[in-house]
């Protein structure tokens, strides 16, 4: 059986040095290396709600996603499902596959029509021999997921949920706008996602969402998806206290 | 110039050829800290990596409540100064905190990336390790955002505790010393409550303290504990 979705329906796409690029995490290699690396890498897609890593196996390839979103999820004691991590294009999945063994706790699906350049471990290990900058490259993005995962916990074990969600929103805000106006989402989620995200029900986190929504922070648009003003937002994260922040917005705004 | 064996002693570099682990010793230096040290400070990004040999790191930050919470607790082997690998290493609301004495092997940020260049290997091994923390770190994620206290104290003591040459039924030391408080700022609850829920476990038989010699745990009876089956007092 063939490794790759893609493989599977007839399809053997491979990957441009070009391509190769265009992705954050190896757009800092020579041409000599990306060259190197696309003779063994592969394209591979994969529906809504396909799994890229499976639950208790561990990850046999490098994926790093160019299209659509994919979700770390893990289940908790109780039951319950919770989204550990949104991987956005440009983000590496899978840095377990460099450990010789790994009982892989988590699993990542495919929240949308995903597409991905795939590196097996056994190519990673024989490109690294001759270009060690591409293991250096997946030492850098380990280390930046290392960093982000260190801040949620932080926020996970410390700050109250419209403080975790507005960090979220925050995080998922289309950076190109100006600070003070309304912006959408890079990526929408829904309001479950969002729950998994910060550890809160669906239904709490509807209510949050309409709080924001009279702080100023949040424009919810019926279809749409919602609009954020960061900075109302970076005002609830920074005071750590949705009350606080309250508080301190003048009547006039 | 340290020893080279020191570094054969570092777990994660086991599978790094010997001139790999020499051109590392050649810029190593042995560093130590004593309790509440801060190793890499609070935003000021990271300029050395160290292998830790001896003692309990902390990396802690401190929440917008005001309180210390403690994210993750580095052990001996483990590998600190990950940041160093970022081009622009953003300012980081967390310290790295000596917990008690110290023992690492400090090598320099543009020392390390030279080697690293000319012994992959090296660089391979050192981003397991991160890959292996970044693993554990998703999984505190989970108990943090999801588990009631017993829960996540239950995860930290199965952590901790000491298995080797120990039946699973068997009561065991934890292979490192924590106070209640930093067992408090490492799940997210208060002191108190913390160590009110250690009596409840204790009443369970789950665990066993010993006056100034630590606790003992039972890594069976906290599995059962943590999957939620009943209890029967010891």
């Amino acid at each position: 059986m063939s490794r790759f979705p893609s493989e599977r329906k007839g399809q053997t796409m491979a990957v441009s040095p070009q391509m190769l690029s265009d992705c954050r995490t190896l757009s800092d290699l020579s041409p000599a290396t990306l060259e190197a690396i696309s003779e063994y890498a592969r394209q591979a897609e994969f529906r809504q709600g396909e799994r890229l890593i499976p639950l208790g196996q561990p990850p046999q390839r490098l994926l790093i996603l160019t299209e659509g979103l994919a979700k770390l999820v893990g289940v908790s004691i109780s039951g319950h499902e919770r989204i550990l991590s949104i991987y956005r294009p440009h983000d590496m999945v899978g840095p377990g596959v460099l450990m010789d063994s790994l009982e892989n706790e988590h699993e990542v699906t495919a929240m949308s029509r995903v597409k991905a350049v795939a590196i097996s471990r056994r190519d990673l290990l024989i490109i690294g021999r001759t270009h060690p900058s591409l293991i250096m490259a997946l030492a850098k993005e380990v280390s930046r997921q290392l960093v982000a995962m260190t801040e949620r916990v932080m926020t996970a074990t410390s700050a109250e949920v419209p403080v975790r969600l507005s960090q979220l929103l925050l995080e998922f805000a289309d950076g190109n706008g100006a600070d003070e106006v309304f912006v959408p989402l890079a990526h929408p989620l829904t309001h479950e996602s969002m729950a998994q995200i910060i550890g809160a029900s669906r239904p709490h986190t509807s209510t949050v969402l309409r709080d924001l929504e009279g702080f100023g922070a949040v424009q919810r648009r019926s279809g749409r998806g919602l609009l954020v003003r960061p900075s109302r937002l970076r005002q609830i994260v920074g005071d750590g206290d949705f009350s606080v922040a309250k508080e301190q917005l003048p009547l006039s705004a | 110039m340290i020893d080279p064996e020191l570094l054969r002693g570092v777990p994660s570099l086991v599978e790094v050829p010997a001139a790999g682990l020499e051109s590392l010793a050649r810029e190593a230096r042995e560093v130590e800290y004593h309790p509440g040290d801060r190793i890499m400070p609070l935003i000021k990004p990271p300029d050395q990596v160290l292998f830790l040999l001896d003692g309990l790191v902390k990396l802690v930050g401190i929440s917008q409540a005001g309180n210390e919470r403690i994210v993750y607790v580095f052990r001996p082997g483990e590998v600190l100064g990950s940041r160093i690998l970022l081009d622009v290493s953003p300012e980081s609301a967390y310290e790295s905190v000596a917990m008690q004495n110290v023992r690492a092997l400090a090598v320099g940020k543009s020392d390390f990336l030279r080697v690293a260049e000319e012994h992959p290997e090296l660089l391979l091994a050192v981003t397991r390790e991160f890959a292996r923390r970044l693993e554990g770190l998703t999984t505190r994620m989970l108990g943090a955002m999801s588990d009631e206290v017993p829960i996540r104290l239950g995860q930290l003591l199965m952590d901790f505790a000491s298995r080797d040459g120990h039946g699973e039924e068997d009561f065991v030391p934890l292979s490192y010393p924590l106070t209640h408080e930093a067992m408090a700022q490492i799940i997210g609850a208060s002191r108190p409550h913390t160590s009110s829920v250690l009596g409840n476990l204790e009443l369970q038989g789950v665990l066993r303290r010993r006056s100034d010699r630590g606790l003992l745990v039972c890594p069976a009876r906290v599995a059962r504990m943590i999957r939620g089956e009943e209890m029967s007092p010891n």
